[in-house]
């Protein structure tokens, strides 16, 4: 993933009026089709990153797809990540302007099934935040309540969110006792098992929530990674991931491999 | 400023009346500044709705949650 683009601060600011989705690449069987049709690279088959900007609808793309921000934002200036953000802010005040955005509250940014969302918050070094609940209702209750804390200034892109459905659904150093409510979990630098960092029950106040929320995110230290140690060690150690659909990325084109 | 980055034929003439680039935003707490991360929808069927619903546009990224099969790295 393009860190040069996503990590600035003006597409951080910007990205809050628009709905950002990132979709783990081979996990899903609609959503590889759905990709296919937005960026073909030269392989002619599904490779590992996908960037678009589209509309509302999901259906035009406003900026040039590509396997990165680079494509569309790259060789436009000398300073590729503002072009992008101011891009972003012209798109979004468009959308405002001809009254197509509603200011209404954005749901609960939740990471899918929790072996993926585990995984997902090691990659981004955050918390994973596990709703538990006995019902659909307990757990629509919890989403409620848990997405505007999500969105807030203290809280937004610091964790990553799922629903537990059963009990073994994530590998922990214990069993999450609070039902319904939340589990605070710091992953494993591989994302394959988690420490309870917190739990919180679902009978706190809004205020409670919000306070054991911000001290569990503030107990996580975030692991350094050096991707070359890490690759070298998680292949010793037999740490590896095992996708839902084949991966078909050529990898980088000769002359840019890496030497070994 | 130039934009390069737009295609400026698929939208068919509709950036013209585009406000400038460094015009105020209204901020609910849905775009606040935030953290210094990007807050992911993970699923496409969850995100588009949530887009239909407020009208907002989409920023898409599809990225692999691992490096050389191994976990932990985008």
């Amino acid at each position: 993933m393009d860190r040069s683009f996503l990590s600035q601060p003006e597409v951080v600011a910007a990205s809050r009026s628009f709905v950002c989705i990132r979709l783990a690449t081979y996990e899903n069987e609609e959503e590889a089709k759905l990709l296919k049709s937005i960026f073909i690279g030269r392989s002619g088959e599904l490779e590992n990153t996908t960037f678009a900007i589209l509309d509302p609808e999901g259906k035009r793309p406003l900026v040039a797809p590509g396997r990165s921000p680079d494509r569309a934002f790259r060789g436009a200036t000398d300073a590729p990540a503002r072009e992008m953000a101011a891009t972003m802010r012209e798109i979004s005040a468009y959308y405002r302007k001809h009254g197509k955005t509603h200011d209404s509250d954005l749901t609960l940014p939740s990471n899918g099934a929790p072996r993926l969302a585990l995984n997902v918050a090691a990659c981004d070094n955050v918390p994973l935040v596990v709703l538990h609940a006995a019902s659909d209702t307990e757990r629509t209750r919890l989403e409620k309540r848990l997405a505007p804390l999500a969105w807030s200034t203290e809280l937004a892109g610091r964790a990553v969110y799922t629903v537990l459905a059963g009990a073994n659904e994530l590998k922990l150093d214990r069993a999450p006792g609070v039902k319904p409510g939340l589990t605070v979990v710091a992953p494993d630098t591989y994302g394959q098992s988690g420490k309870v960092l917190a739990e919180i029950s679902a009978t706190a106040s809004d205020k409670e929530l919000k306070a054991a929320l911000l001290a569990a995110l503030a107990r996580f230290t975030p692991a350094e990674k050096d991707s070359r140690f890490h690759i070298g060690e998680g292949r010793q150690r037999g740490v590896y991931w095992k996708t839902l659909l084949p991966v078909t990325d050529p990898g980088p084109p000769r002359g840019q491999r890496p030497r070994r | 400023m130039q934009r390069r980055g737009f295609i400026t034929l698929a939208l068919g003439g509709l950036l013209a009346p585009f406000a400038p680039a460094d015009s105020a935003e209204k901020t609910t707490h849905g775009n606040s500044q935030g953290s210094g991360k990007i807050a992911w929808y993970g699923a496409w069927k969850e995100g588009l709705a949530e887009a239909k619903r407020t009208g907002r546009p989409i920023l898409l990224i599809a990225a692999a949650p691992h490096c050389h099969n191994v976990s932990g790295l985008w």
